[in-house]
């Protein structure tokens, strides 16, 4: 898949999660894997850059004696997977186009 | 591999690549390892699920925006260019541009003699009026101090003194300023002289 639309789609996975609450690095490691493939090494830019765009905000807590930082949704989070979806409506519109010229073209 | 051993080689291949956030994501490395451990894996298995630390490097170096990936190739290519053969291609346009840079050079160096000439010239003259200027005062005093002698008519003696004191008070007056001109032309030259000499024998 090309990496552009990839990585939208998961920052698009990531928000969804956080949506039903907050949540930290491996877990959501675990819970877009039930999804799409995601390694810590994809995750970590995605989760970096939508920290630097705003869309969740990252704090610390105590757990077993160590610092773990935890991703909290922001409201422009919210707001960033209303959009994805209505983009993404727009694409499969466009999709539904190329699939019915190449069946006519075949006729 | 154990944490610490994957977290170091991590920092080094990370360092190499010129990242501002290496230390943000040791902690997350870090934290994942503790997590997965947390989860039952060995430190073993924790660091070798994580994949090959060539694969981390590669993902950040991907998000590293375009535009400092192209500064750094141009920092690499000029570092480069300059230790092969230190600027060969400066030599290449100074011997090519013969026939643009003499001219331009020549024109440059006349006026820059040119502004000396007619500053110096104008140094000497006014250093001159500030001599002459009291010898004169002195020289009509002396021409007073005749007259009372009894060896010229007492109108003489008006004039001279006249003179000596329009002289002496002129050389009076101008004797500050034109210091002061000096000391400021001076330093002007001063600096110019030591920056052509810093351009030209870096």
């Amino acid at each position: 898949m090309e990496s552009q639309f990839r990585r939208g789609i998961l920052e698009a996975c990531v928000l969804a999660v956080l949506e039903k609450g907050e949540s930290y690095g491996y877990q959501l490691v675990k819970d877009v894997n039930d999804f799409i493939e995601i390694s810590e090494s994809t995750m970590y830019p995605i989760l970096r850059r939508l920290e630097q765009t705003e869309l969740l905000e990252v704090f610390s807590m105590e757990h077993n004696g160590r610092l773990r930082k935890y991703y909290r949704i922001t409201d422009k989070g919210r707001e960033k997977i209303t959009e994805m979806l209505e983009e993404w409506a727009e694409i499969v519109k466009i999709y539904q186009f190329i699939v019915k010229e190449r069946e006519e073209k075949n006729e | 591999m154990s944490k610490e051993e994957f977290l170091s080689t991590l920092k080094t291949e990370l360092e190499k690549q010129n990242l501002g956030n290496v230390e943000n994501m040791l902690q997350f490395y870090d934290e994942m390892i503790c997590d997965r451990m947390e989860d039952g894996m060995t430190e073993e298995e924790a660091t070798a699920s994580l994949g090959s630390i060539q694969d981390i490097v590669k993902e950040v170096v991907w998000e590293k925006p375009v535009t400092t990936l192209v500064k750094e190739r141009v920092q690499q290519s000029k570092a480069k260019a300059e230790s092969n053969g230190k600027g060969a291609i400066w030599i290449v346009l100074a011997v090519l541009g013969f026939p643009i840079w003499l001219p331009i050079a020549a024109v440059i160096a006349v006026c820059f003699m040119v502004i000396c000439l007619v500053y110096w010239i104008i140094v000497l003259t006014i250093a001159l009026v500030l001599l002459v200027f009291p010898l004169t005062t002195l020289a009509c005093l002396v021409g007073a101090a005749g007259v009372l002698l009894g060896f010229a008519p007492f109108s003489t003696m008006m004039i001279c003194l006249g003179g000596a004191m329009i002289l002496g008070s002129l050389s009076f007056l101008l004797y500050k300023p034109c210091l002061l001109f000096f000391k400021e032309t001076g330093t002007v030259f001063a600096k110019m002289l030591v920056g052509l000499k810093k351009t030209l024998f870096k």
